[in-house]
C-alpha cells in the first residue's frame, strides 16, 4: 500500500513536471547574443547564450552531425568547455535547436546553424573599458580576453595610476611582446614594452607641442607611426549624437624604437592640412593616413578626411616625396585605416564628416581591395548604428570591430570571418560565460579592440616600475 | 548589594535603549535624505554574475550584504531601522569584546557605545557605506569568537589568518579585529605576537589591495572610496580610535564619566561630519525624485538662510512645471543664474550631476539630460546608481531609444525595490505609449552644436523647436532676468511669450517690463500692451519714490520689496 502511494505520488510529480504546454515555432529562437548563421573559429570558447525574453527554462541541443550535447539552464545555457571543444574539433557546422519555456509554455524554435571555420583565431582581444562618451571618466582599464577560455585578464586599471587615463594600446602585428599604450596625466607617458624591457616615454617635445596620440606599429616592429593632435570637443543637441571630437591641428610623426628618435617630416606636418590616423601597410613600405583640408570647411560638419598614402623606407626611416590620395571618400570622411597583414585589404570607417565617428550612427566599415582597387561598404558587418574601430587578426582571416548596435550607447566588440574572396561572415558578439548579465550589466564601452596572438607578459607592477625615458626629436628634411 | 546591582542593570538597559532610540530618531528625522541618497547610489542587481563583480575588490562579503541592505533605505525609516540594528549589533559585539578584558559589565556597557557613536557619526556622510559598519560588526564579533578560544599556537596562527581574511571579507574595518587583538595580546604581555600581528595586518592590506588593483591609500580605507566627497577617508579610523579610548575608559570606575564621554563624542562627531545644508538640498533633490514636489515649495523659504544652489534649482524647477516661474521667481533666493540650470563639469560631483538632469529633462533638452545623467553615473563612487539608471530609462524612452531603455530596465528588474517601477516602464515601452505627443513635441530635431553648459543655444533650440514649450520659454526669460539682461528679455518676451501667454503676464515679468522702458510714453504704451496690473504699477511707483527719497539705500526697501525683481536688480547681493 505504501509503495503504491509513493508510486502514485511520484507519477503525480512527473506528470506535473511534464504538463508544460509544448509548441513549435518556425522562427529562430530569441536568444542573446544572436549566433544564428555566424561563422566561428575552431578554437573559440563556448558560445553560451541567454533567452532574450523572460524565460523559465532554456534547453539547447547542439549537434555537429556525429555527436551532440544537451544543455539547459534557467535563463540561458552554459556549455561545458571540454564537450564544446570535442564538438568543434571535427565539425564543419553545428546545428543548434533551442527550446524556451516561458509562462508555462515550452516553444521549440527552428534550429539554426553555426559554421565552424578551420581558420583559428588569435589568442585574444585587448581593449579598453571606459565609461561611454564625454570628457570625464572614472574607473577605466586595459584588459585582454582569452577567446578560447572566455576569461578576462587585467592589464592595468587606472586606480593604480592615480586615476589617469590609459588609452591607445597597440601591438606590432598582434605581438604582445612589442606593445605600447599611453598613460595620461601626472607622471604619465607612453608605456613601451619591447622584448621584455619597459620604458615610460615622454613623447612630448618643444617642437611637437603635444604627446603622441594614435599609433600604428610597423610590421617589423621597429617603427611606430603616431599622429599628434590638438583635440577639442563639442556637443550635439540631438541626444543620439551626444558629442563630437575634432582637431585644431594634427600631424603624423614616426618613432624609431631602436634609436629613440621621433622623426618629423615636412610632408606629414603640412600646416595647411590635418594628418591623422597613420597605419602602415602589410609590407611596411607604405604609410596610410587620413588627411583633411581645414580651410575648405568652416564648420565641423563640413570637414572631410580623405585616405592618403606616402612611401616609407624601413631601412632609412625616410618617407616619400609624394602623397597619393587613395580615396577621397566620395563626399564622406574616412577614418581608422587598417591594412590586413596579408596585404590584400584595407578597412576604413566611413562617416558623413569629422574625425570622431564613434558617435556617428551613420559610421560604417568599408573595404578597399588593395590589389584591384575596388571598394565597397561591408554590408555584412554594418548595422543601423555606429561601427567604428576595427583590427585584423594575425592571419587576416578575422576582424574584430566595435559597434553600438546593441543599445546605441555602449560599444561592444564583434568578430567576423573573412574568406578568400573578401566576403565577411555575419559578425558575432565576443562570447562571454554569462553574456546577458555581463553585457547588460556593464556600464562601460569596449574601446579599441585589438587582436593579440598571446597573453600579455607585463604585469601592473612592471608598468609601475617602468623606467622613465624621453624621445629625441629628429626633424627630417 | 543586590538592589544596587539591579538598579545599575536597569540604568544600563535604559542607557542603551535611549542611545539606540536616539540613533533611530536621528536617522529617521534628522538625516533621512542622506540615507535616501545612499540608496540612490547603489544598484544591487540580484544576479550571480553581477554579484561576482564584488570579488574583484576587498570587502567582498560586507559590500554584498551592505549593498543589498542599502536598497531598503528607500523605505520610510528603512535606513534608520537597518542602521540602528547594525549599530546595536556593533555595541553588543564591542561590549562582549570589552568583557574579554575582565571589566565590570556596567563599564563595558557604557564604553561600548563609544565606537557606536563613531560609526553613527560616520554614517551621517552620504558616502560612508553600510558595508563599513557591517565590517566593524564582523571584525568585532570575530575578535569575540577568537578571544574565547583556548590558548596555543593555533590561536595565534588563527589571528594572523583572520587579520588577512577579514580584510578580504569586510575591508578596512578589519582593523577593529587587529586593534582588539593587539590590545588583548599586550594585556597578556605577548609583545612579539602583538607587533607581528599589527605589522602583518598593515602589510597584508597593502598587498591584498595591490593584488586587487588598489593603491595603498585606497586599500586601507576600502570600501570607503577616496577622492570623492569624503575628503579624509582615514577618518574611518575614528571607530578604531574609539575602541582604544573605550579600552582605556573601562578602567575608570565612575560610570558617569563614560556616559559623559559618549554624549560629548556624539555631539562632536555628528557636528563634525553631518552637513545640515547638504541634508537640506539633498532633501529637495529626493523630494523631486519621490515626486513630492509640494514639499520643495514648503521648504523653499529656508533657502534664504542656507543659500543652496540646488535648493533654488529645484524650487525653480517645480515652479516652472506649474507654470509659475514668472510669478514667483524672485520670491525665492536666486544666486544669479546658478540656481536655474546646473552646470556640470569634472568638479561637480555626482549629487550635482544627478540633480542637473532633472530640469533639462523636464524642459525637453534630452541631450543635456543624458550627458548629465551619464556623468552622474561616471562620478558616483562605484559608477552605479539606481536613480541614474531610472533616469536613463526615462530619457531613453522619451527619445525612443528602446534598446537602451531595455538595458537599464533589465538591471532595475533585478533589484528589490525598483522592480515594480521597471515593470510599469516596460509595459509602457511595449505599449508604445511613451513618449506622449506633448513630450515628443519638445524634442529638438534639428541637430546643432553646443558647448557644455552653454545654456542659451540649448534654450533657443528648444523654444524654436516648439514655441508651446512653456517651461523652456520661462527658463529662457528667467535666464535673461537673472542676468539682468532686460533688453534680451524684452525681445524674447515679445517673440516667444507674448503671442501665446501674453494675456496673463506673470508678476515678475510685469515687474521686469516696467523696468524696461525709460521713455514715459513708451512705458504707458507698454503698460497697455502687456496688461500690467494696477498693483504692479502702484508698487513700481512706490519703489521708485522710496529709492529716490532714500538715496538708493536698500535697507529702506528691503522689508516691502525684497522679493521683487526691482530689488533683485538693484540689490541682489543683499540677499
Amino acid at each position: 500500500m505504501r509503495k503504491l502511494f509513493i508510486i502514485a505520488a511520484l507519477s503525480f510529480v512527473v506528470a506535473a513536471c511534464s504538463t508544460a504546454e509544448k509548441r513549435t515555432s518556425d522562427q529562430l529562437p530569441p536568444i542573446f547574443p544572436d549566433y544564428a548563421g555566424v561563422t566561428v573559429p575552431i578554437n573559440i570558447a563556448p558560445l553560451n547564450f541567454d533567452a532574450a525574453v523572460a524565460a523559465e527554462r532554456v534547453e539547447a541541443t547542439i549537434s555537429n552531425g556525429s555527436q551532440q550535447i544537451k544543455v539547459k539552464g534557467r535563463t540561458g545555457v552554459d556549455i561545458p568547455l571540454r564537450k564544446w571543444r570535442a564538438l568543434l574539433a571535427d565539425a564543419e557546422r553545428l546545428t543548434v535547436a533551442v527550446a524556451v519555456t516561458a509562462e508555462g509554455v515550452q516553444t521549440e524554435y527552428a534550429p539554426f546553424e553555426i559554421m565552424v571555420s578551420r581558420d583559428s583565431i588569435d589568442y585574444g582581444v585587448c581593449y579598453r573599458r571606459v565609461d561611454p562618451g564625454y570628457e570625464y571618466y572614472a574607473r577605466m582599464g586595459l584588459y585582454y580576453y582569452d577567446l578560447a577560455e572566455n576569461e578576462e585578464h587585467i592589464l592595468i586599471e587606472n586606480t593604480l595610476l592615480g586615476s589617469s587615463c590609459v588609452n591607445c594600446h597597440s601591438f606590432a602585428k598582434t605581438n604582445p611582446s612589442k606593445m605600447m599604450f599611453h598613460i595620461r596625466g601626472k607622471g604619465g607617458g607612453t608605456l613601451m614594452h619591447l622584448n621584455g624591457q619597459n620604458t615610460l616615454l615622454n613623447t612630448k617635445t618643444d617642437a611637437t607641442q603635444v604627446s603622441c596620440v594614435y599609433p600604428s606599429w610597423h610590421p617589423e616592429g621597429r617603427y611606430i607611426a603616431y599622429s599628434i593632435n590638438d583635440i577639442k570637443q563639442t556637443f550635439h543637441n540631438e541626444p543620439s549624437m551626444l558629442l563630437d571630437v575634432y582637431d585644431h591641428w594634427s600631424d603624423v610623426v614616426i618613432y624609431d624604437t631602436e634609436t629613440g628618435e621621433l622623426n618629423t617630416y615636412p610632408i606629414l606636418s603640412d600646416t595647411a592640412r590635418f594628418e591623422t590616423f597613420p597605419s602602415f601597410s602589410a609590407d611596411g613600405r607604405t604609410l596610410y593616413f587620413c588627411s583633411a583640408d581645414p580651410q575648405a570647411a568652416e564648420l565641423l560638419p563640413e570637414v572631410r578626411y580623405e585616405l592618403c598614402s606616402v612611401g616609407f623606407d624601413p631601412a632609412t626611416g625616410e618617407v616619400g616625396n609624394e602623397i597619393t590620395t587613395v580615396w577621397d571618400g566620395d563626399g564622406a570622411s574616412l577614418l581608422f585605416p587598417r591594412a590586413s597583414y596579408d596585404g590584400r585589404y584595407l578597412m576604413v570607417t566611413r562617416s558623413a564628416y569629422g574625425t570622431f565617428p564613434i558617435w556617428h550612427k551613420d559610421a560604417d566599415l568599408w573595404l578597399i581591395d588593395l590589389v584591384t582597387g575596388e571598394r565597397r561598404s561591408i554590408d555584412e558587418l554594418n548595422s543601423d548604428n555606429t561601427e567604428s574601430y576595427h583590427s585584423w587578426s594575425s592571419s587576416s582571416r578575422w576582424v574584430v570591430f566595435s559597434s553600438r548596435r546593441i543599445d546605441g550607447l555602449h560599444t561592444r566588440p564583434f568578430i567576423a570571418h573573412v574568406d578568400d574572396e573578401g566576403r565577411f561572415s555575419k559578425p558575432f558578439l565576443m562570447p562571454h560565460n554569462d553574456p546577458r548579465t555581463w553585457y547588460d550589466g556593464l556600464m562601460q564601452s569596449y574601446n579599441i579592440p585589438e587582436f593579440i596572438s598571446a597573453p600579455i607578459e607585463i604585469s601592473p607592477k612592471d608598468i609601475l616600475q617602468a623606467e622613465a625615458g624621453a624621445v629625441e626629436l629628429r626633424e627630417r628634411k | 548589594m543586590k538592589a544596587s546591582t539591579t538598579k545599575w542593570r536597569f540604568w544600563q538597559v535604559a542607557i542603551v535603549v535611549v542611545a539606540m532610540a536616539t540613533c533611530w530618531c536621528w536617522f529617521a528625522f534628522g538625516a533621512p535624505y542622506t540615507l535616501y541618497t545612499k540608496e540612490q547610489l547603489v544598484l544591487f542587481v540580484a544576479d550571480w554574475t553581477a554579484v561576482l563583480d564584488y570579488f574583484a575588490r576587498p570587502a567582498v562579503l560586507s559590500s554584498i550584504v551592505g549593498d543589498y541592505l542599502t536598497q531598503f533605505y528607500l523605505l520610510i525609516c528603512g535606513g534608520a531601522t537597518i542602521l540602528t540594528i547594525v549599530v546595536a549589533l556593533l555595541w553588543w559585539g564591542v561590549r562582549s569584546a570589552l568583557r574579554r578584558f575582565d571589566v565590570p559589565s556596567q563599564n563595558a556597557t557604557v564604553w561600548a557605545l563609544l565606537p557606536v557613536v563613531a560609526e553613527v557619526a560616520l554614517n551621517c556622510h552620504v558616502e560612508y557605506p553600510l558595508a563599513m559598519t557591517l565590517g566593524a560588526v564582523a571584525a568585532t564579533w570575530s575578535f569575540v569568537a577568537w578571544a574565547r578560544m583556548g590558548d596555543g599556537v593555533c590561536k595565534w596562527l588563527l589571528a594572523m589568518i583572520l587579520a588577512v581574511g577579514l580584510y578580504w571579507a569586510v575591508g578596512a574595518h578589519a582593523m577593529m579585529f587587529v586593534v582588539l587583538s593587539v590590545a588583548w595580546l599586550c594585556r597578556q604581555r605577548r609583545w612579539g605576537w602583538a607587533l607581528t600581528l599589527m605589522l602583518l595586518a598593515v602589510v597584508a592590506e597593502m598587498v591584498v589591495g595591490r593584488m586587487l588593483y588598489l593603491p595603498a591609500s585606497q586599500a586601507y580605507c576600502y570600501p570607503l572610496i577616496e577622492n570623492y566627497m569624503f575628503q579624509h577617508c582615514q577618518l574611518f579610523l575614528l571607530t578604531e580610535a574609539a575602541v582604544v579610548v573605550a579600552l582605556i575608559g573601562i578602567g575608570i570606575r565612575r560610570a558617569w564619566i563614560g556616559v559623559l564621554a559618549v554624549v560629548m563624542a556624539s555631539i562632536a562627531g555628528v557636528a563634525a561630519i553631518f552637513d545640515d545644508t547638504m541634508e537640506y538640498w539633498l532633501g529637495m533633490s529626493c523630494e523631486y525624485y519621490f515626486n513630492r514636489k509640494e514639499r520643495i515649495l514648503e521648504r523653499a523659504d529656508e533657502n534664504w538662510e542656507r543659500k543652496s544652489y540646488v535648493a533654488t534649482y529645484y524650487t525653480n524647477l517645480v515652479l516652472a512645471e506649474r507654470g509659475e516661474l514668472g510669478e514667483y521667481l524672485t520670491e525665492n533666493y536666486q544666486p544669479a543664474t546658478y540656481g536655474l540650470l546646473l552646470d556640470v563639469d569634472e568638479s561637480s560631483g555626482y549629487c550635482y550631476a544627478m540633480a542637473a538632469a532633472d530640469a533639462t529633462a523636464a524642459i525637453g533638452d534630452m541631450a543635456e539630460a543624458q550627458r548629465a545623467t551619464l556623468l552622474a553615473m561616471t562620478f558616483s563612487p562605484h559608477q552605479r546608481s539606481s536613480r541614474v539608471a531610472k533616469k536613463m530609462v526615462e530619457i531613453a524612452m522619451t527619445v525612443g531609444d528602446k534598446e537602451l531603455a531595455e538595458k537599464f530596465l533589465w538591471q532595475l528588474e533585478r533589484t528589490a525595490l525598483h522592480r515594480e517601477w521597471a515593470a510599469k516602464r516596460r509595459a509602457e515601452l511595449v505599449s508604445g505609449a511613451v513618449p506622449s505627443d506633448e513630450v515628443r513635441a519638445n524634442l529638438v530635431e534639428n541637430d546643432g552644436f553646443v558647448g557644455a553648459n552653454n545654456w542659451y543655444p540649448a534654450l533657443y533650440a528648444l523654444v524654436e523647436a516648439n514655441g508651446a514649450n512653456r517651461m523652456a520659454v520661462d527658463y529662457l526669460l528667467s535666464m535673461h532676468l537673472l542676468r539682468k539682461d532686460r533688453e534680451r528679455f524684452l525681445d524674447d518676451y515679445e517673440r516667444y511669450f507674448y503671442p501665446r501667454w501674453g494675456a496673463q503676464p506673470p508678476k515678475v515679468y510685469q515687474q521686469a517690463l516696467m523696468m524696461s522702458f525709460d521713455d514715459e510714453s513708451e512705458l504707458m504704451a507698454a503698460i497697455e500692451r502687456y496688461g500690467i496690473s494696477a498693483e504692479v504699477q502702484r508698487d513700481c511707483i512706490d519703489y521708485s519714490r522710496i529709492y529716490v527719497s532714500e538715496g538708493g539705500r536698500g535697507e529702506a526697501l528691503q522689508e516691502r520689496f525684497s522679493r521683487t525683481y526691482w530689488f533683485y536688480c538693484n540689490y541682489a547681493q543683499m540677499n
